[in-house]
């Protein structure tokens, strides 16, 4: 394992935490949610999330500072995100600051077409913990799978919860890889959330989720 | 502009978006306050309401509405 080094992400790994998201949002599937629901091209959602990144507010997914990198050979293989709820600045919930970023810099167009997907998506929508440790997007390159890469900077992460009593993540249910990870560091299932609209399957990875949860004693 | 024809404006784009339609504003009402408020619904209600009242928000005066009384004082504040 030494090969691996663990480091904060900075601005220079846009790219890959571009990626990173994309990736994970598609759990393994060809449905990326973020390009469904605001109708818009998997290219569109690229240089849109590199905008948004570039905006650096701290405290959700979308934040630079929220994501650890590991880096084999100089370059960045892998990535998990991770924040403490309502820890920012202006002390807002995650889901706020994620919508104003969306709100800001994607098209009117796009917000508007979310207008008739938001029942599709509603039972699936997990409100986050005030105070938890929020872990949001793992993602590890195809070729450096199999290292524990994952299980590494989650840990990271829990070093970083300090007093957080509850750590949380969500995958979809059809992720066996991602729930036998997270079950192996002793995350357990906390809630499971379904969507009964049929449409959602044009949308997104699955129709269900999973909250995971690890109390850290 | 006069905080209460704010609250006038406001008040049917809140109803629309968040689906009351008998609910009244309060400056220190929050997102946990409302029902629907939820991360696609916010996106929903700001950019009606730049539609609405002919404004574009930076990030910086969205990031500090923390409740409907923020909102109010930085919408006055793009007539000042």
């Amino acid at each position: 394992m030494d090969k691996y080094s663990f480091r904060p992400a900075t601005l220079k790994d846009i790219d890959f935490i571009v990626n990173t998201i994309i990736e994970a949002e598609k759990s393994g599937t060809d449905k990326l949610g973020l390009a469904t629901l605001f109708n818009l091209t998997e290219d569109n959602v690229r240089e849109y999330l590199h905008q948004i990144l570039e905006e650096e507010i701290d405290g959700c997914e979308f934040s630079i500072s929220s994501f650890l990198v590991a880096e084999y050979r100089g370059k960045c293989v892998a990535a998990v995100g991770g924040w403490k709820e309502g820890d920012n600045e202006d002390e807002l919930p995650s889901a706020i600051l994620k919508a104003n970023l969306l709100g800001y810099i994607l098209p009117h167009e796009s917000i508007a077409f979310t207008k008739k997907q938001a029942d599709i998506i509603k039972g699936i929508q997990i409100e986050r913990v005030w105070g938890s440790y929020q872990i949001e997007y793992v993602y590890v390159d195809n070729n450096h799978r199999g290292q524990n890469l994952a299980g590494k900077l989650i840990n990271l992460h829990i070093e970083k919860s300090q007093n957080c009593k509850n750590i949380y993540v969500q995958t979809f249910s059809n992720n066996n890889a991602a729930i036998h990870t997270y079950k192996k560091m002793g995350f357990i299932i906390d809630q499971i959330y379904t969507s009964d609209n049929s449409e959602i399957e044009y949308y997104l990875p699955y129709n269900r989720k999973l909250l995971m949860k690890k109390t850290i004693q | 502009m006069q905080k209460q024809e704010i609250i006038e404006k406001l008040t049917p784009i809140f109803r629309e978006v968040f689906s009351d339609s008998t609910l009244e504003l309060r400056d220190e009402m929050t997102a946990s306050d409302v029902a629907n408020w939820d991360s696609l619904t916010h996106m929903l209600m700001i950019t009606e309401v730049e539609k609405q009242f002919g404004i574009k928000f930076k990030l910086k005066d969205l990031n500090k509405m923390k409740h409907v009384g923020n909102l109010i004082e930085v919408i006055n504040s793009k007539f000042e």
